[in-house]
């Protein structure tokens, strides 16, 4: 996702201030998709990304007179979202319920060789290994990779320093590697057993 | 760690393609987002929002009569056994 600079928002901003007729639609025109994606795989479950997403959005009605001047938008909308999240947390102690294989299918991509999506099987495997990671972990890999914050946004978002934010992006980054290494190894070991069995090995 | 590898790892995840909204979810929660604009502080409905009022308020309620009613049986039962 391309970064949305904060100049890009000022006359929006600005509007959304001043109550003008139809700022908050183009607000959510703007920034809707991104919210979506971002509750979407935060959650890995749709039904819950629903509500949320619904619930992130009549909060942000709510509370959009209260912006001030120079606030940022899409960090606002993103603090909303996982509060929205983190609330919806408190009430399931124990959740059984078991996340959803996030089908996300690739779009069509531009010309531009650095603009390409990555190929089907490589997005489905980097979504899975996404789930299999700690929530902690998600949510701070989406802000900084997927959605492409800069670290004082996601700070903010978070509630934490900009140091303890570089330490979680590290620390997130470990783990997302080594869920997408095994997850590319539980393939082979199940082919290296097929292989074995067929040649009549026990192993 | 590999700097490298995170690189990758991190261009990888910015190249994900984002998620389809089904059409009626985004007409929904713009149209709830309008409504809250129109009156605010009337809330929406939810399916969580019933959910969560289920899990807070009325499963209690439910379990309570379910343990009264439980006990009210089984004193039924045990008056019937004494009285013969």
């Amino acid at each position: 996702m391309s970064p949305i600079r904060a100049e890009d928002d000022a006359p929006l901003l600005a509007r959304l201030r001043a109550q003008e007729r139809g700022a908050f639609d183009e607000l959510y025109a703007r920034h809707h998709e991104r919210i979506w994606a971002f509750l979407l795989r935060l959650t890995g479950r749709r039904d819950e990304a629903e509500d949320l997403f619904q619930e992130t959005w009549v909060k942000a009605a709510r509370h959009v007179h209260r912006l001030e001047e120079g606030a940022r938008l899409l960090p606002w909308l993103f603090t909303i979202a996982r509060n929205e999240h983190r609330s919806a947390r408190r009430f399931l102690l124990f959740d059984f319920r078991k996340r959803e294989r996030l089908l996300v299918e690739p779009r069509e991509g531009s010309a531009d060789p650095e603009d390409l999506l990555l190929d089907r099987d490589e997005a489905l495997a980097l979504e899975a290994a996404l789930q299999a990671i700690g929530e902690a972990h998600r949510e701070v890999l989406l802000l900084a990779h997927v959605e492409g914050l800069p670290s004082a946004d996601i700070a903010k978002i978070l509630g934490q320093s900009d140091d303890a934010v570089r330490k979680r992006l590290s620390r997130a980054r470990a783990e997302l590697r080594a869920a997408v290494e095994k997850a590319a190894e539980a393939p082979r070991a199940v082919g290296r057993v097929a292989a074995a069995r067929k040649a009549g090995d026990p192993a | 760690m590999d700097a490298a590898d995170d690189i990758a790892l991190g261009r990888k995840l910015e190249r994900l393609a984002a998620p389809a909204i089904d059409p009626s979810l985004r007409d929904r929660a713009l149209r709830a987002a309008r409504a809250e604009l129109r009156r605010p502080g009337e809330g929406t409905l939810s399916l969580r929002g019933v959910g969560l009022a289920w899990e807070t308020a009325f499963a209690p309620l439910v379990l309570l009569l379910a343990g009264a009613a439980y006990t009210v049986g089984a004193a039924w039962q045990l008056a019937r056994i004494f009285a013969g």
